[in-house]
């Protein structure tokens, strides 16, 4: 199978094959042969995705995540814009990673 | 409103409130809708702490930005369109910080997918929910940005191709070689795993 035919293929699965090309396809695809075992391939990959989504949960309790996003909110409406809070990682590099040189500054042996 | 109206009262009618200045009602809209953004999100950044930050993010945008919502879709719509937009945001900047992937180089010298074996056994019967779920989970971990991205966009956003191609920056046609690539891979991986059993 060349590969617009792959792609056609599954254009066909998806819906996004004009009416006429459509037909066409599925006069071949009563054939069998490999563009049907193609497609059931393709069309197995769909079914196994759909509804994957969910079972998946936020993490966070509610009360947790929105206390957080209150926060935001109310610091980015606030007039005078408190700076984000920092994280401890930062925190600890301020304490532990000196800080350049000032560019300016005479050398010590000068 | 009361605290008792907002968890009686449908979505339209949270949204009113919340676009008056009730953040109550909007704390609402949260409850109902996060697992539904933090689950888009994550299926797209693969990383949990990613996937919390963008949709606090999405909710604090969706706030800010509640006057625009005119309510042509549904809230849940709108907002997943936020998270999304806020997603792929971040796996720009992430792309600019890394060098190209196998994958993408496949796909750029004509793919491997058009040499894969078609999977006919199928790779995920008999397989328990969670378990399938967890199989998913690695095998679309193993996909790279842009192919996952156009595979959730479309199995789990249900967008068209052309939609795809606009809110990705790209053209159809490669839409589809994604598409296409994203599908057979995963067939392969889920094969792959089965098989490791």
């Amino acid at each position: 199978m060349d590969w617009e035919a792959q792609l056609k293929l599954q254009a066909y699965l998806d819906g996004e094959l004009p009416e006429a090309e459509r037909r066409r396809l599925e006069a071949t695809l009563a054939q069998g042969g490999q563009s049907s075992l193609l497609l059931a391939e393709l069309r197995q990959t769909r079914e196994v995705l759909a509804g994957f989504e969910k079972g998946i949960q936020m993490p966070e309790s509610l009360e947790f995540f929105w206390s957080k996003i209150e926060r935001e909110i109310r610091r980015q409406e606030s007039p005078a814009r408190v700076p984000a809070p920092v994280s401890w990682a930062a925190r600890l590099r301020r304490l532990l990673v000196p800080p350049a040189p000032w560019p300016c500054s005479p050398s010590p042996a000068s | 409103m009361t605290e008792n109206n907002h968890s009686s009262a449908d979505d339209p009618a949270l949204v009113r409130a919340a676009q008056q200045g009730e953040m109550e009602a909007f704390e609402e809209l949260v409850g109902r809708h996060r697992d539904k953004i933090f689950a888009r999100a994550y299926s797209m950044m693969r990383n949990e702490e990613e996937a919390i930050d963008l949709s606090q993010e999405a909710w604090v945008k969706g706030w800010q930005r509640l006057r625009q919502f005119q309510g042509e879709a549904s809230f849940g719509t709108w907002m997943t369109r936020i998270v999304i937009n806020l997603c792929l945001d971040q796996i720009r900047r992430q792309k600019r910080h890394r060098t190209e992937s196998i994958e993408e180089l496949d796909e750029a010298s004509g793919g491997v997918e058009r040499q894969m074996p078609v999977v006919i056994v199928n790779p995920t019967s008999g397989l328990e929910r969670a378990e399938l779920r967890q199989r998913i989970d690695r095998a679309l971990g193993q996909l790279s940005y842009e192919h996952r991205t156009v595979l959730v966009l479309h199995e789990f956003e249900e967008m068209e191709y052309k939609e795809i191609a606009r809110t990705m920056d790209c053209s159809i046609g490669t839409v589809m070689s994604r598409l296409f690539y994203a599908r057979r891979k995963l067939a392969a991986l889920l094969a792959d795993l089965k098989k490791q059993d």
